[in-house]
């Protein structure tokens, strides 16, 4: 009754005239980008923070936060010259403390920031005056500037640089962005006003992110002009939204690849004939077809990316392999069963219950197990469950869910037995040597050697399996103009958006 | 809106209104037609006649159209490579040794280099393409391995070059072989009786404006598209209906219609609006495939114009799907693939659930 009633509330929503209404399937739970790990947290950051560079509209690195910059003449550092100009929401100005605090605390073990990974390059970063920051590379940097994106943050809004997610900031952010967080509502919908201090004229008076929970509705919200955005549209809804007049679907690349993910920390996981043998047990064609069009993949990267490796074939839905696999690994098939020392084999499933087609994906691959002599179960988890369990405790079997990437298609965090972001617990020495060699790699021929060599590799360990790429489409309501969408982002060019 | 007049004079009018003329028009090469109507050139080329002939002039501004893009590419690549601060090589040769005839130059990067005469004979297998006297399938065959291999000692590795003339060589052997079609309306994007296409609207100095004055203009052809399709369904009997639906014709027609609209835009650098009609084109019910809806040519616009607008990594979203069916376009992915990591090399990847 409640998935009813909430679409039904949004379509009596009246029709905003000065602001532009957009959907995400879940509302950012807190907003503060040291902890950032969503799309929905990613594009609401990119409102309302700013970074010392950001990409102009030929996606070319330029200057934002920043007014000038110089590297030292061995390269070992820099100096970055803040702008005059820059405040934040509540008054104060910008100023070299708080970058050099926001470096701070994404280092700080005692945050751990989910960003970490993005100043590791750093070895120090001091501020020489209110407006200059002095910035010490851990080793020399052609181009430092290229990676000073991540987002920087109000010294005076914490009071350590061992940030927490839980800091009542998350409630109140303030950034120096074009738009001012103005409030989380009772429906779960964020409001954002337009910054009438930032530097740069901001076309759109208010934006408003609206939590469509049930992606199915976001399609006919916008057709109903309850929504003038929609950041990722339905593979099926697509044709439906392009033969409306009203809508513009606006093409742009994320680089996303889903896929179920073994938990190789756990038995009987952690054996390579295991994640082989199960992952001959799916067929991923057939998990797709409800979902929509895409592309069967092979391995961590999209199809059209550099580094995708076109040698390597996604495993074939071979069960009589799978068998022979699963044997070698010490399982017996029972009857219908397949069992393990004695067990009928069981296993869970997790997935985040926002994820869209989730529940059609589980209960189909539910049902492909089950056919192989496989038991499995599926809990779907709220944000706070999903962070626990998969990012904290790793208490799952297997995961489903999806990567997003920027156009690097940096799968570091993901592979590499330090990072971050390797939940799985996906180790190899030989991975990690190519990703190390692939991110010191000056030479672009050599990277992309390195990462199709790491696909080849990952592909063959299978500890996911790959699924698909979908296309991500946004839709926009005509009256939108001057629309250009960042590919990963999405609202860094919003300032120009006009809405007639 | 009222149905335009010239619409109703169109090769879509008469195939609708009168399917049995259509079915005279194909007889001669139904399986050409088939297969162009499908965007299949390969096939359409090969069933001779009229499809054939319109076939070739299509695969003639298909590789026009990625030669524009392969220029661009390698132009970007070798500025980004010199102010990278990276070691020559090849690729710096290769491209210092370009010119208004780079083919032509005697000795193009001398003898003294790892692959010249690797190199040597390339290039003299472009000029006997060039002149007609060898067939452009035997550069075709050589399209999906590198030109020249460079052993890199820092790197231990090797740098695989492409051949930078392959798409300008098939542009113009295919130009070279155009034959006159007699049938030059059917499956066209020609909107009305008098072979017209829409015109673009007048440019807009900024690029964002730019963009936005071709989609306007998109919304006002479709606006009369809906009471063309309108007025054709309710004045057509069954078969003109049957083919208006099966063969997607209103469709397909917009398709080829925005798509000769982009390569024009191309032309009169006004990238912006040309990538506003690629994707407004493009058929969303099956993005990634050539069909009758999605041209090879379509997916070369979008890419080229990707390209200008600094889309590179989307450029390479739109030259996947025709990679596979043009193994000449190999060379020009892989040659936007190493631009597409010199340009993020220095950059650290961001990533999210």
């Amino acid at each position: 009754m409640l998935r009813l009633l909430l679409p039904l509330a949004l379509l009596a929503a009246p029709a905003g005239a000065a602001g532009l209404r957009y959907a995400e399937d879940q509302a950012p739970p807190i907003l503060n980008p040291i902890f950032g790990s969503t799309m929905p947290e990613a594009r609401a950051n990119e409102l309302i923070f700013e970074s010392l560079f950001t990409d102009n509209l030929e996606l070319a690195t330029t200057p934002a936060l920043a007014e000038s910059f110089e590297v030292s003449p061995d390269r070992a550092g820099m100096t970055v010259t803040l702008r005059s100009d820059a405040i934040w929401h509540d008054g104060k100005p910008v100023t070299a403390d708080d970058v050099v605090f926001t470096i701070q605390a994404m280092k700080d073990k005692g945050t751990a920031s989910t960003e970490a990974g993005r100043v590791a390059w750093i070895a120090e970063a001091t501020a020489t005056d209110a407006r200059t920051v002095a910035i010490r590379f851990v080793r020399p940097e052609s181009r430092p500037e290229e990676k000073l994106f991540f987002k920087i943050l109000p010294r005076h809004g914490f009071s350590s640089t061992v940030v927490k997610r839980t800091d009542p900031f998350k409630n109140r952010p303030i950034g120096s962005g074009p738009y001012m967080f103005s409030s989380f509502n009772e429906d779960n919908s964020i409001t954002f006003q337009k910054n009438g201090s930032w530097r740069d004229s901001v076309g759109i008076g208010e934006l408003t992110m609206r939590e469509v929970a049930d992606k199915n509705y976001q399609a006919k919200l916008i057709l109903y002009e309850s929504l003038e955005a929609l950041v990722r549209v339905l593979p099926r809804d697509l044709a439906m939204l392009q033969n409306n007049r009203k809508v513009e679907l606006y093409p742009y690349q994320t680089n996303s690849w889903w896929y179920i993910g073994f938990n190789e920390a756990r038995a009987p996981f952690d054996k390579t004939a295991v994640r082989q043998g199960l992952a001959q047990l799916v067929d991923v064609g057939n998990l797709l077809a409800p979902v929509g069009t895409g592309d069967l993949l092979s391995g961590p990267f999209v199809k059209s990316s550099p580094y995708y490796n076109h040698d390597v074939r996604p495993p074939p839905n071979d069960a009589r392999a799978a068998g022979d696999l699963l044997t070698s690994a010490g399982w017996a098939k029972n009857g219908e069963y397949w069992t393990r020392d004695g067990h009928a084999v069981a296993m869970t499933l997790v997935a985040h219950q926002a994820l869209e087609s989730a529940q059609e994906i589980a209960v189909n691959l539910q049902s492909q197990l089950q056919t192989a002599g496989i038991k499995l179960n599926v809990d779907f988890l709220d944000d706070a469950a999903w962070r626990q369990r998969v990012w904290r405790d790793r208490d799952f079997d297997l995961v489903l869910s999806q990567w997003t990437f920027d156009r690097n298609e940096d799968i570091r965090e993901q592979f590499h037995s330090l990072g971050s972001r390797n939940f799985v617990g996906y180790r190899s020495p030989e991975v990690d040597l190519l990703l190390d060699k692939a991110r010191d790699s000056l030479d672009p021929f050599a990277r992309k050697t390195a990462l199709r060599q790491v696909h080849a590799k990952v592909a063959a360990d299978q500890p996911m399996v790959f699924l698909w790429t979908l296309d991500s489409y946004a839709a926009l309501s005509v009256r939108v103009k001057n629309v250009v969408v960042h590919p990963f982002y999405f609202f860094t060019f919003a300032p120009q958006w006009q809405l007639k | 809106m009222a149905e335009k007049p010239e619409l109703a004079h169109s090769w879509v009018a008469e195939v609708v209104n009168r399917p049995e003329r259509f079915t005279e028009r194909v007889a001669a090469h139904r399986e050409g037609w088939v297969a162009f109507q499908r965007n299949d050139w390969p096939a359409a080329r090969a069933a001779g006649g009229d499809p054939a002939a319109r076939a070739g002039a299509e695969l003639a501004r298909f590789y026009a159209v990625l030669d524009r893009a392969n220029d661009l590419a390698w132009s970007r690549l070798v500025t980004r490579w010199s102010a990278r601060g990276l070691a020559p090589g090849l690729l710096q040769r290769l491209a210092d040794a370009s010119g208004p005839v780079p083919i032509d130059s005697p000795g193009l990067l001398g003898s003294d280099v790892p692959g010249a005469d690797a190199l040597g004979s390339r290039v003299a297998l472009h000029q006997q393409v060039r002149a007609g006297q060898a067939p452009a399938a035997a550069l075709v065959e050589l399209a999906t391995r590198p030109m020249l291999v460079e052993p890199v000692a820092e790197t231990g590795q090797s740098r695989e070059i492409e051949d930078p003339w392959m798409l300008e060589t098939l542009a113009m052997a295919e130009r070279a072989a155009l034959a006159p079609a007699t049938d030059d309306t059917l499956f066209s994007g020609r909107l009305d009786g008098s072979g017209g296409f829409p015109a673009l609207p007048a440019p807009v100095n900024d690029a964002l404006a730019d963009g936005d004055a071709c989609r306007a203009k998109v919304r006002a052809i479709d606006a009369e598209l809906d009471a063309w399709r309108t007025a054709l369904a309710g004045g057509a009997g069954p078969d003109g209906r049957a083919l208006l639906d099966d063969l997607r014709l209103v469709d397909s027609t917009r398709a080829r219609a925005l798509v000769d609209m982009a390569v024009a835009a191309l032309e009169a650098q006004r990238p912006a609006c040309a990538l506003a009609l690629g994707q407004l084109a493009l058929d969303h019910e099956s993005p990634r495939a050539i069909g009758p809806v999605n041209s090879p040519t379509l997916f070369a616009v979008v890419a080229t114009a990707q390209l200008y607008t600094g889309r590179t990594r989307e450029a390479l979203d739109a030259i996947e799907p025709i990679r596979a069916t043009y193994p000449a376009v190999a060379a020009l992915d892989e040659t936007v693939n190493t631009l597409v990591v010199l340009e993020g090399i220095d950059r650290r990847g961001d990533s999210r659930e």
